[in-house]
């Protein structure tokens, strides 16, 4: 910290904690423990990706962090705070890009701030901004109808990004969309995160593009959920700056790293 | 990109396909307007020749002479416009008040399981059973009125209730992560999406109201086509009776029509 002068070190909380987290469902067929003791901090700016069989609660986390549901015990914080309930700083994004066929792609990318009673002029000049920046320039005005599946999740993340999160959630925004534009747009989504610096957390059943995207890797055991390992993904081979996901699949490390996870994850029958 | 822009220039193998398109079209227009001439034909033909008896059946040029008779006696403004009026009124009673119901049920999953069963009952119950107590209830022109919502009422209800709840989850969800609430979510995400069941209910309703209407005239009334049926049977005058059936068809294709145009409008 600069021009603290008294001496006193302020330790900064990271951006997010999970502390002990336990979360248990309830339902008419009985109760299911789907996540046990989560511990691990995420620093500002990171890229975290969560793998794990189906069922470990990984979304779990998501919804946890996102404040849609609350831990039967344990603590979920960001920024030092725990969780109470959704709030702007945290954008959600979903498998099903969820666009309101209703309405236009601006319109769409306008819910957040009707939702929350932002200032309109000010957040329709952002929305318009972001989506030319994602490239639907062109596309403002139409319906989610006349895009394709690539063009849909980039509005989608502009919709996110239109209420200026600097947590991003992202819960297999990937997985519906054809081998080619997955391909394209992950590496489009996750340059658009590092360059603007926010913190992201991605839930993936695709080991490659948790590896191409992340800083870290986080594996979860089959339920209930717990956290069994986190592996640093770095590419020494490839220099001093990372360069994109789809440069980074070609490393050495790529291979390693690939098959150190799977086999992780295979372990638990 | 979907590009469906259609060739500049079309092909030879695309205007063949197109005039066989358009020839299959007129097929159906010739087909259905043959299906009604030769239906009049012979409900022309078979009463003038007895084969069937005149007086049970009318047959179409006596219907259009009763048609004009009605017009000569200056009332069937009247008979018409106290039906049409009946079934606006009953009709935009029982929507609004549905849709009003349908939202509370939604807001409320508690009060929806309590109502649930009865909601069913009252949906089952075949509402005409309830025409004489309606009568003695609330008089002549009440129970028309009572009969119509009734009918129409309940299924509104139901419709959109089951329309609501099956709303997409993951519009659901995304609304909830942005922070919505639950007035929001039904404002933002449960209305707008169910537009198409609102027009469903409308187009269904059309004819219940009008159902329930007609009915209600039958037990008691002094005007009204259902007044001009049951009237038109009693003294025989079978021609009066299917002219009032006619009109009262095309009333009812010229609501569906103009329900029909507003979704258009409404969905586009």
């Amino acid at each position: 910290m600069t021009g603290d002068t008294t001496g006193r070190h302020l330790a900064v909380p990271p951006k997010i904690e999970f502390r002990n987290v336990d979360l248990h469902y309830f339902s008419t067929k009985g109760e299911t423990h789907a996540v046990s003791d989560m511990n691990f901090t995420v620093n500002k700016g990171e890229f975290i990706s969560i793998v794990g069989q189906s069922g470990c609660g990984k979304s779990t986390l998501l919804s946890l962090l996102c404040g849609l549901m609350q831990s039967t015990s344990g603590q979920v914080l960001i920024d030092g705070k725990p969780v109470k309930g959704p709030s702007p700083q945290v954008g959600f994004m979903l498998q099903h890009d969820s666009l309101f066929e209703w309405r236009t792609i601006l319109e769409n990318a306008l819910l957040g701030p009707e939702i929350r009673g932002m200032d309109m002029p000010a957040a329709r000049a952002r929305a318009e901004r972001i989506l030319t920046n994602y490239g639907l320039g062109q596309f403002l005005h139409h319906r989610p109808t006349q895009l394709s599946g690539g063009m849909r999740q980039r509005a989608a993340l502009g919709r996110t990004m239109c209420m200026e999160p600097d947590i991003l959630l992202l819960d297999e925004p990937f997985s519906a969309l054809d081998f080619q534009t997955r391909m394209s747009i992950s590496e489009e989504i996750g340059e658009i995160i590092r360059r603007e610096g926010k913190t992201a957390i991605l839930v993936t059943h695709d080991i490659p593009e948790a590896i191409a995207m992340a800083d870290r890797v986080i594996v979860l055991s089959p339920r209930p959920g717990r956290l069994k390992n986190i592996h640093d993904i770095t590419f020494p081979s490839l220099g001093e700056v990372r360069p994109g996901c789809m440069a980074v699949r070609d490393a050495e490390e790529f291979k390693d790293y690939f098959h150190t996870i799977w086999t992780e994850m295979e372990s638990d029958g | 990109m979907a590009d469906t822009t259609p060739n500049a220039t079309p092909s030879v193998a695309y205007q063949n396909w197109a005039a066989r398109q358009g020839r299959a079209r007129r097929k159906v227009i010739v087909g259905r307007l043959l299906l009604l001439l030769g239906f009049l034909a012979l409900w022309e033909y078979a009463p003038r020749n007895g084969m069937v008896n005149p007086m049970l059946t009318s047959y179409p040029s006596a219907v259009w002479d009763g048609f004009w008779d009605l017009i000569a006696q200056g009332k069937l403004g009247l008979h018409i416009g106290v039906t049409l009026m009946e079934v606006m009124i009953s009709f935009a009673i029982a929507m609004i008040l549905g849709t009003a119901i349908a939202i509370c049920l939604w807001l409320s999953p508690m009060l929806e399981r309590v109502l649930d069963p009865f909601l069913v009952v009252l949906n089952a119950l075949p509402k005409i059973a309830l025409v004489p107590i309606f009568y003695i209830w609330l008089g002549p022109t009440g129970s028309i009125y009572a009969v119509a919502i009734a009918v129409a009422l309940f299924i509104t209800i139901l419709m959109l209730y089951t329309g609501f709840n099956q709303s997409d989850p993951n519009k659901i969800k995304l609304a909830k992560t942005l922070g919505a609430g639950q007035v929001q979510i039904l404002t933002k995400v449960i209305l707008p999406g169910n537009v198409h069941t609102f027009m469903a209910t409308l187009k269904a309703n059309v004819g219940l109201s009008l159902v329930g209407v007609i009915v209600g005239e039958f037990q008691a009334s002094k005007a009204g086509l259902g007044y001009l049926i049951v009237y038109g049977s009693q003294i025989f005058r079978m021609d009066m009776v299917m002219a009032a059936i006619v009109i009262l068809s095309l009333i009812s294709v010229g609501i569906y029509l103009i329900v029909q145009k507003a979704e258009a409008i409404l969905t586009r």
